[in-house]
């Protein structure tokens, strides 16, 4: 591709307890996710990309150009940090001009570039101010102009939200894909949360055990997951066995076989999400008819969680679990719950095969 | 421990070399030295028995000083009451006071005549240890979280069971510390005092090195594995306030321990002002003209090695800094001074360059003083380059600069507070300095101080004393002043 900036081919690095095997690329002007549990590896995926780390084989390529020897500072790339690292003895205005005196601009220059730079990430006003004298977010604001005045082909993110809270880190979600979409820079965000790698992202690589599991649109990973570590970390799902079609398959008696057969293989795995399923949580009313689907009737309620906008249901089916979302709580202990065919994922041997 | 950073495993390196070179050399030569004379020492029983003195005495000032020293950690760790900074940073003065006070104090003190003098010698050495044991332990103490005994109290286990099983445990690493600290402090001051007199010094020197390099290595390696625990600890617990009847006994302990310990420094202040004619302005003109006509250029010979040794030391210690927040090994290795004493390096170091006729002794002088002074201003910058996080020089270095011009950037002005404390710290610990120069053969001050000892002019020894300790207590109130306007 003639617009890729960033190229990781065949990256390999071992560590005691982790081997990181890689491959994969970022066009210009993306903003690409890395998403992945504790120890996947998500942060070292950056540490290398910025020089920080050098891999035991493989090519790291920046803007056409190989730097998978070059020191950090020779890589244009710019990080932020999840403890956004800002100069303690430095204030605002002096942060960024660290950046700017590198790229050695004009003294005169200098002054209209912060100021753009700190409205940029709406921090106009605080250039006099200390570093102490800020909030979080404040910083994290602070972090991301240093790191743009940079001028970088690459702006890496590391957990940047990490230290904010739910609210906060809503709002600063939202704020980065701004930045990033007037900055135009080409931004690689690290994170373990799936909320904001779906929310913010051009494209999300999906990290289990230092290897790439998935790469993909925020909708292809999450609809379309093409492995069920995918699936379980970007959401909730219910993961059933064949057995389960046997059991609770609706459609009527003459096309029951042919579903079966056609369908579903003896080992494989089913997967739903709990939002796409019908629930009927009031005893005594008919359950709405479509063709085919699976239904749990009168699944015995485990645990009903309260989320705010809605309940998370825990159910059990003879000998299986779902998950369902109700927009009310229950009124009885029992609930009926259904899925469509053509919602459900077949899954083999961990691997999407069907959809 | 480790961190992902090259330029902490590249830049440290110049400094340990050179420092093991400082260090190592004279060592080496004393060793090759004492060697000769170590038969001698087997059939000396005298010498044998001086050693088993030295053993015996500084065990028992060791657990004196533990025994008094830990509930005063316990004070300055758990209790809240006011002034207790000012406590604190006496403590750490007294933990500094230069060893030949020790000897100014039993000629000073009026000790009763019951029992020998090295009894008297012993005491004096076990209270002015207090403070140490009372400060390292309790700085340990007070960074740990209270949670674990309060839990422990809630289930209804005794005080005194809590302090055994729950308290004890965590502390002993800082208490084993202190306490190994006491010991080598006493060891090799005994030694000195005993020996550098004697035809078989350089024997009992290279032993009083060699255990105490045993001794401290383990023992920095403990407390700084401890230390780091600590470190990741969030913030200071909140300290209780305590009842009225508590704050009475604190004080009693506070204003017992200080005064005990203290005692001797008053009198030799109280000693250097009621002389029977009283000793005014006039008087102290007097001494400087005393002290400067002698011949030996005492005030001057004391600044020359002070500039040269913080200026070679600062260069050493700031390299070697960097190399112990990674390793504690190089921690262990640059603290291994303060357990060997300067005895052992001043006399290699002056052996060494008796080969050299040229060279003036001025230089072996400021070398071993060099050597003795790099472990306090380590002890002091340590702590701070491990505070400055790697991803400050990772983000530096991201913004396009490199490694150099990070530090240069970065870490040189983040440290300024610290390394310039470090020098008046330094400075203290180098102008209190009494073994390296005396071996050296140099008329520095502390030298000065002991020549009007033994001459028996205590009052002129006491002024000088008063003004030393003076410049001292300047120095490291001035080094904690500007530290406390770090950013780390």
């Amino acid at each position: 591709m003639s617009d890729t900036i960033l190229q990781c081919r065949n990256i390999k690095k071992t560590y005691p307890r982790l081997s990181l095997d890689l491959d994969f690329s970022v066009s210009q002007g993306e903003l690409v996710s890395i998403i992945g549990p504790s120890d996947s590896g998500k942060s070292t995926v950056l540490k290398l990309i910025a020089g920080f780390v050098n891999p035991d084989s493989g090519i790291v390529a920046i803007d056409g150009q190989v730097v998978t020897h070059l020191p950090t500072e020779k890589r244009n790339t710019a990080v932020v940090f999840h403890d956004y690292a800002l100069f303690p003895h430095m204030n605002v205005e002096q942060n960024v001009a660290y950046s700017l005196k590198q790229r050695k601009i004009a003294k005169d220059d200098m002054i209209p570039e912060i100021r753009r730079l700190l409205e940029l990430v709406n921090l106009s006003g605080f250039e006099k101010r200390g570093i102490e004298d800020l909030a979080a977010d404040e910083k994290l604001r602070l972090a991301l102009a240093r790191a743009l005045a940079s001028d970088p082909c690459i702006l890496l993110l590391d957990e940047p939200l990490m230290l904010l809270d739910s609210k906060k880190r809503f709002e600063l979600r939202n704020e980065i894909r701004q930045i990033h979409l007037k900055s135009g820079v080409t931004t690689v965000y690290v994170t373990n949360d799936k909320e904001e790698a779906l929310s913010i992202s051009d494209r999300i690589i999906v990290m289990k055990n230092g290897k790439i599991d998935q790469i993909g649109t925020p909708e292809d990973i999450y609809r379309r997951p093409g492995t069920e570590f995918t699936a379980t970390f970007t959401g909730e799902c219910n993961i059933l066995p064949y057995d389960v079609i046997l059991k609770t398959l609706r459609v009527p008696e003459t096309e029951r076989s042919k579903v079966i057969y056609q369908c579903f293989g003896p080992d494989h795995k089913l997967l739903f999400r709990p939002e796409d399923m019908v629930v009927n949580d009031m005893p005594g009313l008919p359950f709405p008819e479509f063709f085919p689907h699976l239904r749990f009737e009168n699944a015995k309620i485990i645990r009903c969680e309260y989320l705010g906008k809605e309940y998370l249901v825990t159910a059990q089916y003879d000998e299986f679990i779902i998950k369902v979302y109700t927009v009310y709580r229950p009124a009885s202990d029992c609930i009926t719950a259904g899925i469509r065919m053509n919602k459900i994922l077949e899954f083999n041997d961990g691997r999407l095969i069907r959809h | 421990m480790k961190r992902n950073d090259t330029f902490i495993r590249t830049y440290p390196l110049a400094g340990v070399i050179l420092f093991l070179v400082l260090a190592l050399a004279p060592l080496g030569f004393s060793v090759a030295a004492g060697a000769q004379d170590a038969v001698k020492l087997v059939s000396d029983r005298t010498a044998l028995m001086a050693l088993a003195d030295c053993l015996c005495l500084s065990a028992a000032c060791t657990l004196a000083a533990l025994l008094l020293g830990l509930p005063g950690a316990r004070i300055m760790a758990r209790t809240a009451f006011p002034c207790k900074g000012i406590l604190r940073w006496l403590y750490c003065v007294m933990t500094l006071v230069p060893v030949f006070y020790i000897r100014l104090c039993c000629k000073v003190v009026p000790f009763p005549s019951i029992g020998k003098p090295w009894m008297w010698e012993g005491a004096v050495l076990a209270l002015l240890s207090v403070p140490s044991v009372v400060f390292i332990t309790g700085e340990f103490w007070r960074r740990l979280d209270p949670g674990m005994e309060q839990c422990a109290s809630s289930l209804k286990t005794p005080g005194g069971r809590i302090y055994r099983t729950i308290t004890m445990p965590r502390i002993r690493a800082a208490a084993t510390a202190s306490a190994l600290y006491v010991f080598a402090r006493c060891f090799t001051y005994m030694m000195a005092a005993k020996t550098t007199v004697d035809a078989l010094s350089s024997s009992l020197n290279v032993i009083c090195a060699i255990i105490g390099l045993l001794v401290l290595i383990p023992l920095f390696i403990t407390a700084d594995k401890a230390m780091c625990r600590k470190d990741r600890s969030k913030g200071l617990p909140q300290q209780k306030p305590c009842c009225a009847a508590g704050h009475i006994f604190v004080f009693i302990y506070v204003i017992v321990s200080l005064c005990v310990a203290a005692a001797p420094l008053v009198l030799i202040l109280l000693k250097s002002i009621r002389t029977p004619e009283g000793f005014s302005f006039t008087a102290y003109i007097g001494l400087f003209k005393t002290v400067y006509t002698s011949g030996s250029r005492t005030f001057i010979c004391s600044l020359i090695l002070l500039a040269g040794s913080l200026i070679i030391s600062l260069l050493i210690a700031l390299r070697i800094s960097y190399g112990a927040s990674d390793s504690r090994f190089v921690l262990a290795l640059a603290l291994a001074p303060l357990a060997m004493g300067p005895y052992a390096f001043a006399s290699g170091m002056r052996g060494l360059f008796a080969f050299i006729p040229s060279v003036p002794l001025i230089v072996p002088g400021i070398l071993s003083h060099t050597v003795m002074t790099v472990p306090f201003m380590v002890l002091v910058l340590t702590p701070a380059v491990r505070r400055v996080p790697d991803t400050l020089r990772n983000v530096s270095r991201s913004l396009g600069y490199s490694e150099s011009r990070s530090f240069m950037r970065m870490d040189r002005k983040l440290l300024g507070p610290h390394i310039a404390a470090a020098c008046f710290v330094g400075a203290a610990a180098s102008l209190g300095d009494f073994g390296a120069s005396f071996i050296s053969g140099l008329a520095s001050v502390p030298v000065q101080i002991d020549s009007f000892i033994s001459t028996g002019d205590l009052q002129h020894a006491c002024a000088l004393g008063f003004i030393l300790t003076l410049i001292c207590l300047l120095s490291i109130s001035i080094g904690r002043a500007i530290m406390r306007k770090s950013h780390v």
